[in-house]
């Protein structure tokens, strides 16, 4: 069974045909190219395949494709404007948060979420915002460290 | 991994999603967040040939609050939208600490509390906490409406009293009065992203210094989330000391019965049942204090 | 030793960060190809079976089903990693011996026609009895898995170093105890992946998510029997391997033979639970130590006894149960030392390599057994452990040769930053605090197959207008940064900054044999290899410098991009004019460097193994708080300090030690592939819990002042070492917060919980 799906990817506005069963991670992955979002588990359990859908997180593995339609979706390709990198992509290149960059994409946009609603959060809060994105390189020091860094200069 | 083949359909009356369910019987399931039903679909534990989108449905994604009625959740609401309410952290707070100790936030932004429930799962976190404050549910269906306490909608692990053509619409709280304080522990085997092992949720009711009302409800510790009358007998009507407490814990932990799994002995969830039920206890009550003042 | 760098011990970002971070850093799952297929493996429900029949029929008759092979369509040639037991067919012939064993792959336009091409072959098995547990199958009667190994015991080891039982005699304190450890997972965040394509001259191109393309690069030509010169691998950006991306896999096979068929790249993935399947993590050890020591607490000797349970397949396994033993003969001197050691086949996924490589669960053991000793003698455990501790240039009763060493700062230095003596014995009910040293090898000092290679080479070519320089090395970034660390090491060398350094590594083709990255080799031994190219670029341009500059080239340095005479700073030339002018008088300025380790190991069987040019050492505490109602730990912090020689990255060695810490934690507390009746029952990581953000302790890693007169301008490894103390520095401080010993993997709080009642 085939579906139409109207969506937004990134600012830019896509119309597809997808199968019923086509998860957004695939559609993201197949269709659009966008491997950024990787995939790590298909299960929701590692956050890899994370992505915003109207300003919240979603593991894309757990979303159908066909639900995706008529919202507004932001990948990791969708961060930089143009060259000029999110504050957090630089924060992570300069803290040494990015070990073998598998996790980082999902964990980036975890982190904007987080700091999209809360300027200042707590080191606590920093935790359970990324919770659900597992990392097995960096323990996570360095991408709380990054992710503080950032929000302490929204702060200024 | 792949999604095995299915029909989808995104009604946008529930009407026409009871008359789907119905058309399509044992061969149709309700697609509310998705992220029990897709994970088990990938795994082959589930394979619908029709899946039955509920969000298209606007009218059950709401969170209202009224005094004298209560809180009224829609199946449809987001447990973050749940966590994150105003409404719920003031007056009905360990349903938020609930919440907050399941999955991650990516899960909680796309499950939903129909969904968590519907599931019914011997370990879910809503449900334990739910029947302590003493919920209901209003079920939908092609016969009409029908509200059914929440301690009595499961009935295993994964069956409801749902009938054919059946949605969870709404939960129902009462209004939690000014005296009630309300705790849920569990215990996972990590911080994030655990299922849990044991959960215990207690509210509490005072009246002049002494418990006026007291509801202890476990999961993960039988087929279905359980409510412990035996425990809730031991405090009931007085005035609550930490002897009651460890009393009532011990009559709860006699009520459970628990399996043993991967995550736990049988043994083990006996032994937390009985911390957690303490610890639940003893927060309800310091909240509940803490709420009079 | 100090020596003034410019580049080297500076925080750069790692040179991958950017692309990492913008989502276009392509791994091996991300790569397209025109006409690219997908395939996928059929795998054995059944633990143990013979293989009767496969009817592949209804799966080749499938639309859009391109090929389906069996055992019978591929190359018999046995693989694996050690040449004396090469025990794996490309897809199973005869016999299936675990759940899991590959016996058939398609090929199909795309992941869900191949998955359900998969569904449709049918194979006839003629179940045989199965057996899981080591013990059970070394018994006589047992089922046994491979022909070749009666008892199904793979190997056993049996080492004497010294009189043994007259150190005991001569002993004041003797004690024995016995140790369990779980099976282990990797668990990297980019599933195992590969695309394979045969152009249409018949030369194979693999692109591989692999920590060593050369042993695939050998292993591929070895099975097809294609030269190794029809052959490219290459790794892309690589998500983490930890030793389980360390080995040659069925994926490689079988895409490549998949993509001869068919004329077309083929692409392969493990999903998540074929990860789990697949295995490779590491071995579950039955551990008994005894140790005798003197009333002052100096050690005398060590007697070792390690069962290992190996699954199904051989893997790295000899050298997984060698390692079990040889590395307990440091880092505390110990004059005499026993080992016996069995590696047992079972029909269980494969067990293989995993960061700190057989080490780390006797290195619990030990440490445990330390602090047992320690508290008996009433000596405190910091002290037992500095009055035994190693020194520099010593030689181990195993024939390991020691030369850098400052273990005994290590120790001193962790006690200091952890507060140690106000703290040990001093907090409230609940809380603990412990400690655990370790030490590792900075690579194997032998290849894994029989050859006289140098391990590590390198080629550095300067840009043509004297800008840049591109450094061609075999070496495999999988993360831990090895591409930054090499590109630190040749600008310091050549006197270049490190944004003017390219990195083209791991292709077997443009770049030299490296043997890859595993044994935390990459550092030390790809270092010096570039250190030397770079130097062998910089004599050529300096020898032109010391003509134009009228100087004596011994006179002259490149520092900061400018060839300068020593001690006269404005006589200088900009390092890019030499350059340039260089190309345009010879051609190709281009530079070479390669490493060889030397001879070392002692003559008797086993005696390579530990073996290695150096040494890294570990000294750690934990900080642990224990719910004793529940038997829950929490780690709040842990003090690391790491003898690494000169640190090249603080970063990145610092990440290297949060890493380790990460997956040490997981071991301690979290982490067990659960098999049950040889089905693994928790092949996710929802159920094979790694610590979430929320898990992690605070850390404090620090360094100590080293310098390894071999690596690379003195460094050593990081990689690895830090893991090794990590579970015994937490399991004493469990026991010191609340009484109880664990000696079984994972602390999990029911075991904890069970330990305190019983107590």
């Amino acid at each position: 069974m085939q579906h139409l799906v109207n969506v937004k990817v990134n600012g830019q506005s896509h119309t597809l045909v997808v199968n019923a069963n086509m998860t957004l991670l695939d559609m993201l992955r197949k269709n659009l190219g966008l491997t950024g979002t990787k995939k790590g588990c298909e299960l929701g359990d590692c956050g890899s395949c994370t992505v915003i859908i109207d300003g919240k997180t979603v593991n894309s593995c757990l979303v159908l494709a066909v639900e995706a339609s008529g919202k507004e979706i932001l990948t990791i390709e969708g961060l930089a404007e143009g060259n000029e990198l999110h504050p957090l992509q630089k924060a992570f290149i300069d803290y040494g948060a990015i070990q073998c960059g598998y996790c980082t994409p999902g964990m980036i946009l975890s982190a904007k979420a987080l700091l999209d609603r809360n300027s200042s959060p707590s080191e606590e809060e920093i935790k359970t915002a990324i919770g659900g994105n597992l990392c097995r390189c960096t323990g996570y020091i360095y991408i709380i460290e990054a992710i503080r860094e950032v929000a302490g200069k929204q702060k200024e | 991994m792949i999604l095995p083949k299915f029909s989808y359909f995104e009604p946008k009356q529930i009407g026409e999603v009871c008359s789907l369910l119905e058309e399509y019987g044992e061969e149709a399931r309700v697609l509310a967040g998705g992220t029990d039903l897709l994970v088990k679909m990938k795994q082959g534990l589930l394979n619908p040939k029709c899946l039955v989108s509920l969000k298209k449905l606007a009218e059950l994604n709401f969170i209202r609050f009224d005094e004298r009625t209560g809180l009224a959740l829609g199946a449809m609401a987001s447990l973050n939208s749940i966590q994150e309410s105003p409404l719920v952290r003031e007056n009905y707070y360990a349903l938020a600490e609930a919440v907050e100790s399941m999955a991650a936030v990516q899960i909680r932004n796309i499950g939903t509390l129909g969904g968590n429930l519907g599931n019914a799962s011997p370990a879910a976190d809503t449900a334990p906490v739910l029947i302590a404050y003493g919920a209901q549910v209003k079920l939908v269906g092609p016969k009409g409406e029908r509200r059914v306490a929440l301690e009595d909608f499961f009935i295993g692990p994964g069956q409801t009293v749902l009938n054919k053509g059946e949605i969870i619409a709404e939960v129902v709280l009462p209004p939690a009065g000014i005296s009630t304080g309300g705790a849920y522990r569990r215990f996972g085997l990590r911080r994030s992203s655990a299922l849990a092992v044991v959960g215990a949720a207690a509210v509490i009711t005072l009246k002049s210094g002494v418990c006026q009302s007291v509801r202890i409800a476990l999961g993960a510790v039988a087929p279905v989330p359980l409510r412990v009358p035996a425990a809730e007998e031991v405090l009931a009507g007085k005035a609550i000391e930490d002897e009651a407490i460890v009393e009532a814990a011990k009559k709860a932990r006699e009520a459970a019965r628990p399996i043993t799994d991967v995550r736990s002995s049988d043994e083990y969830r006996r032994e937390l049942t009985e911390v957690l039920v303490t610890r639940a206890l003893s927060h309800a009550l310091k909240r509940a204090k803490e709420r009079v003042n | 030793m100090t020596v003034e760098h410019s580049i080297i011990g500076k925080s750069y970002p790692k040179i991958d960060a950017p692309e990492k971070s913008t989502g276009r850093a392509e791994y091996t799952a991300d790569l397209v190809f025109t006409g690219m297929l997908f395939g996928k493996m059929l795998l054995s429900p059944l633990p143990h079976a013979r293989v009767l029949h496969i009817d592949t029929s209804r799966a080749e008759r499938l639309a859009g089903v391109q090929a389906v092979i069996t055992g019978r369509d591929v190359s018999s040639v046995l693989y694996g990693v050690s040449p004396a037991r090469y025990d794996e067919n490309v897809l199973a012939l005869d016999k299936v011996r675990y759940v899991g064993d590959e016996t058939a792959a398609v090929v199909a336009v795309d992941e869900e026609t191949a998955v359900e091409a998969i569904s449709l072959i049918k194979v006839d098995y003629q179940p045989l009895e199965a057996v899981f547990d080591p013990f059970q199958a070394m018994k006589e009667g047992a089922p046994q898995i491979h022909e070749r190994a009666k008892n199904n015991i793979n190997a056993e080891v049996h080492q004497e170093f010294g009189e043994l039982e007259k150190a005991f005699r001569e002993s004041d304190y003797v004690r024995q105890d016995r140790f369990v450890t779980q099976r282990a997972a990797h668990a990297p965040m980019e599933p195992h992946a590969v695309v394979a394509c045969f152009d249409s001259s018949g030369k194979l191109t693999v692109w591989s998510s692999t920590q060593v393309p050369h042993y695939v690069h050998y292993q591929l030509s070895r099975v097809l029997g294609l030269p190794m010169g029809m052959i490219r691998v290459i790794k892309p950006y690589l998500g983490g391997g930890f030793g389980g991306k360390a080995e040659t896999t069925c994926l490689e096979f079988c895409s490549a033979i998949l993509s001869q068929k068919t004329g077309r790249p083929v692409q392969m993935i493990y999903d998540r639970k074929e990860m789990f399947l697949h295995g490779r993590g590491r071995h579950r050890q039955f551990i008994e130590l005894k140790t005798g020591v003197k009333k002052d607490g100096q050690l005398k000797g060590l007697q070792v006894n390690v069962v290992m349970e190996g699954g199904a397949y051989t893997s790295f396994g000899i050298a997984t149960i060698y390692y079990a033993g040889a590395m307990l003969s440091s880092p505390y001197r110990l004059p005499t030392m026993k080992f016996d050691g069995y590696l047992v086949y079972t029909n269980q996924p494969t067990c293989g390599a995993q960061r700190g490589h057989g080490t780390p669960q006797t290195r619990f053991a030990f440490e445990s057994q330390l602090d047992m000793i320690a508290e008996e003698l009433g000596i405190d455990p910091l002290e037992i452990r500095l009055l035994n501790a190693v020194g520099p240039n010593e030689m181990t009763i195993n024939e390991l040769k020691i030369t850098s060493c400052e273990f005994s700062q290590c120790l001193k230095k962790v006690a200091e930053i952890s507060d140690w003596k106000k703290k040990k014995g001093k907090l409230p009910p609940g809380r603990g605090i412990g400690l655990a040293g370790a030490w590792y090898l900075c690579g194997a000092a032998y290849p894994i197959y029989r050859s006289e290679m140098p391990h590590s080479n390198a080629m550095i070519k300067l840009g043509e207008d004297g800008t840049s320089a591109t450094l061609y090395v075999g070496a495999a970034d999988i993360g831990q940064g090895s591409d930054t660390v090499l590109a630190q090491i040749a600008a310091e060398e050549l006197g270049l900054a490190y944004e003017d350094i390219r990195v083209l590594s791991a292709d077997t083709e443009l770049t030299p044999l490296d043997l890859g990255a595993y044994a935390s080799r990459q550092t030390f031994m790809s270092g010096n290899a570039v250190r030397q190219a770079a130097a062998d670029v910089k004599r050529q341009l300096l020898q032109l410098a010391a003509q134009k500059l009228e100087a004596n080239v011994d006179d002259l340095l490149s520092r900061e991009s400018k060839i300068f005479v020593k001690g006269a700073p404005d006589r200088f030339l900009p390092f890019a004019e030499v350059a340039e002018e260089a190309f345009f008088m010879k051609g190709p300025v281009v530079g070479k460097g390669s490493y060889k380790p030397p001879k070392l190991g002692g003559a008797f069987k086993g005696g390579a193994v530990g073996t290695s040019p150096a040494y890294s050492f570990v000294a750690q505490v934990a900080e642990v708080s224990v719910d004793v109602r529940t038997g829950q730990i929490t780690v709040d912090r842990i003090y690391n300090v790491h003898d690494s020689g000169t640190v090249i990255n603080p970063r990145a060695f610092h990440g290297q030690a949060h890493g380790s810490v990460h997956m040490g934690l997981g071991e301690a507390i979290y982490e067990e592939v659960v098999i049950e009746n040889g089905v693994v029952v928790n092949p996710t990581l929802a159920e094979y819990r790694i610590p979430t953000a929320n898990d992690m302790p605070e850390i404090q890693s620090e360094a100590v002042a080293s310098y390894d007169p071999a690596g690379p301008f003195g460094a050593k490894e990081v990689g690895e070492g830090s893991i090794l103390p990590v579970v015994g520095a937490i399991a004493n401080a469990v026991y010191n917060a609340c009484g109880v010993r664990i000696k079984k993997l994972p602390m999990t709080p029911e075991q904890v919980f069970m330990a305190l009642k019983a107590k």
